[in-house]
């Protein structure tokens, strides 16, 4: 900041009376208090030489001064009356100092400082000057006219607290800026587009930009590219209202990084209450917003994983229930898959036994005998083939071998697969349908598989002597074939078990025998065929179950 | 006199193994292949041994032993079963039944049991 600025700025925030001076002593600047004591307006003052405002009898004392001040740089105090623009003098005592120069670096300027004496003050003149003729009458109107200006700056709509006096408290004011650690900054709202006139080293601390880079420069270049910020419109408003404000912004620094910028703005006006000036107080708050977005963010997390943690837990509960579920299923399994193995093992152990020890068995029964233990050898394998089936789908690893098939022709090879076991499957099969022929893309026997555990179920829930009925229909690219027995019906409570691995329907007072896999592995089969199978079945009147089987697995 | 056993199976091969080792044992075999006929059967002769399984279609071998542990208090009870946990064991002996035995079974130690009980 030059001393222009630097002056204007001071001349804003005291109420003293300040001037600067070149080293001849002609007017360069006078503070705003200076102006309106002095009754002057600046361009009557600028540039004019104190000598012509100063009492003709005190003109000798105060260039004294003056010369004591620039040889031998010493200050002292001098009292001398100025004449007021309205005519009269005012009583007044300066103290001056030297300062280098703004525009010449190894020139100088002089900055007086100026009081205006009170009627004791005015006294200790009297005295001093005892043996000059100085005239008191003047002294009334000018004090009044003094308490006028005080009043006056009194009624400014921005007045500093303090006023300052002297020299001393200028500097302490001065220091007290440039060791602050808030950024100041004064911005000149007389000049268009209210340039910074002034910024403290904190700011330049602060925002890395140096005074020279920012001076004559609106402040809104801390912004980047961010001038949509929500903050700037109350800022906006403010400034337009010649109002103090207090913003939070978005603001970088020359180095490109992000900082959070508390923003209080104060508006100094002058005498006639026209906005000059704004003071500028920023300070970096970015640990603070940062920690308080942390700590949203971080309760935003806690919410989340909150959450998380419930739908685990559900999970959790979930998976436990299915657990307890799988290991019913797998006790259940367990029993009725040694149940399964126990009978035909029972037979063929039996008749093996029976064989080897009696030698009195006829040729016939021995043959018969031996007939047997080879058909439960093979109910056996069956059984173990129907497990590795399931293991196999579950697994993923079962494949299609699929071509055009007419299913007629499947459904009449399942038929005659089941009753080739004529004693076990004695229920007599009605197929009921109006082709001769439906071509389907499938796996012909992968169909016949789940035809058959259709059969056998149907088989197993019916009087060996009721009918099992096979309907063949057609609608658009799908066929349906419905299987259905009048068998004793299944339960509504498990219908939506039935298709699940090893489960077994229960009825009281009678156990059906089964490895609880054929219908797993009917379902299992037709959804490989990208088909359906579903049931409908009603208690003591049987039940159907239903495939449905696009002709065009992959359409 | 020759023994009468009640014999009551459902699988065709069971019945064959059973009814052929008891016959040729000097046993007088009756056959039931399922609780409801076993029943009925119950209901009109007197047998000297009941040889049951428990899975059995339409009424089961548990009913089959309580009926006829009611209706013959001293009726030797054999009951055969694949089914082996010990749940099922003690409800059949709870119902009545005097033994148990599982499938597979060894053929020697069923006639030792039968022999056992008369
Ligand atoms: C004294 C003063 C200091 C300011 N300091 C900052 C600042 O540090 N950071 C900032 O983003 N804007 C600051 N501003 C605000 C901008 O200079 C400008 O007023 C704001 O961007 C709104 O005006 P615009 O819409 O013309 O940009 C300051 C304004 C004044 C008057």
């Amino acid at each position: 900041m030059n001393n222009t600025e630097w002056f204007d700025f001071v001349s804003e925030v005291t109420d003293d009376i300040i001037t600067r001076h070149t080293l001849g002593g002609l007017f360069l600047q006078v503070s705003r208090n200076g102006i309106l004591s002095f009754g002057y307006s600046s361009e009557e003052i600028i540039t004019q030489s104190p000598y012509s405002f100063i009492h003709e009898d005190d003109i000798a004392i105060v260039k004294n001064n003056h010369t004591i001040l620039i040889n031998e740089r010493k200050s002292e105090w001098v009292k001398y009356r100025l004449k007021h623009k309205k005519g009269h003098y005012l009583f007044l005592q300066s103290y001056g100092k030297l300062i280098h120069s703004a525009t010449d670096p190894l020139g100088y300027e002089i900055i007086l400082y100026t009081k205006i004496l009170n009627d004791e003050d005015n006294k200790t003149i009297s005295c001093d000057l005892n043996s000059s003729e100085l005239r008191y009458n003047n002294d009334v109107t000018s004090q009044k006219n003094i308490d006028e200006s005080w009043e006056n700056s009194h009624h400014q709509h921005h007045k500093l607290p303090i006023p300052y006096n002297t020299e001393e408290e200028i500097r302490i004011l001065y220091r007290a800026i440039n060791s602050s650690t808030n950024g100041i900054t004064v911005a000149d709202c007389r000049k268009p587009d209210m340039p910074l006139m002034f910024v403290n080293p904190a700011f330049e601390a602060m925002t890395g930009y140096a005074i020279d880079e920012v001076v004559g420069k609106n402040c809104r270049f801390l912004q980047g590219t961010e001038n949509d910020q929500p903050a700037l419109d109350t800022l906006r408003k403010a400034i337009r209202m010649a109002e103090p404000v207090v913003v939070t912004l978005r603001n970088y620094k020359k180095d490109g990084t992000l900082f959070w910028n508390k923003l209080e703005l104060a508006p100094v006006r002058d005498s006639d209450g026209i906005l000059t000036h704004y003071i500028g107080i920023a300070s970096d708050i970015s640990s603070e917003v940062i920690s308080r977005n942390q700590i949203s963010e971080l309760n935003l997390m806690l919410a989340e994983t909150n959450d998380q943690l419930r739908i685990e837990r559900d999970r959790e509960r979930e998976y436990a229930k299915s657990l307890e579920k799988i290991n019913e299923l797998k006790d259940d399994f367990v029993s009725s898959v040694s149940h399964e193995f126990r009978t035909p093992l029972a037979s063929i152990i039996g008749f093996a036994q029976t064989l080897l020890k009696d030698n009195t068995i006829s040729e016939h029964l021995r043959e018969k005998f031996i007939h047997i233990i080879f058909n439960d050898g093979k109910r056996l394998a069956r059984i173990v083939e129907d497990m590795l089936d399931i293991a196999r789908i579950e697994s993923g690893k079962s494949t299609l071998f699929a071509e055009n098939h007419d299913i007629v022709s499947i459904i009449k090879d399942a038929m005659s697969a089941f009753s080739y076991d004529k004693e076990k499957n004695t229920n007599p099969l009605n197929f009921i349908t109006p082709f001769s022929e439906v071509f389907v893309e499938c796996d012909k026997d992968k169909i016949i598989q789940v035809l058959l555990n259709l059969l056998t179920n149907a088989q197993k829930f019916s009087p060996s002597d009721e009918e099992i009925i096979i309907r063949l229909s057609e609608e658009d690219d799908k066929i349906h074939i419905s299987v259905k027995d009048n068998g004793i019906g299944i339960h509504l409570d498990d219908i939506p078990h039935l298709f699940e691995k090893f489960y077994r329907v229960k009825h009281p007072g009678q156990e059906i025998r089964g490895t609880g896999l054929g219908l797993p592995i009917a379902k299992n089969l037709v959804e490989l065929h990208g088909g359906t199978i579903s049931v409908i079945s009603t208690i003591g009147h049987g039940s159907e179950f239903i495939v449905s089987l696009p002709k065009n697995m992959y359409e | 006199m020759s023994k009468t056993i009640l014999l009551v199976e459902d699988e065709d091969s069971m019945q064959i193994l059973l009814t052929y080792v008891l016959k040729s044992k000097g046993f007088v075999v009756h056959l039931a292949s399922n609780g409801k006929d076993a029943i009925s059967l119950l209901q009109t002769s007197e047998f000297d041994v009941l040889c049951t399984d428990i899975m059995l279609p339409e009424v089961n071998g548990i009913e089959v032993c309580a009926y006829a542990r009611k209706k013959y208090p001293d009726l030797p009870i054999i009951v055969i079963s694949s089914k082996s946990q010990e749940k099922e064991i003690e409800t059949a002996l709870e119902v009545g039944a005097n033994d148990y035995i599982t499938k597979p079974f060894d053929v020697d130690y069923l006639l030792q049991i039968i022999k056992k009980y008369l």
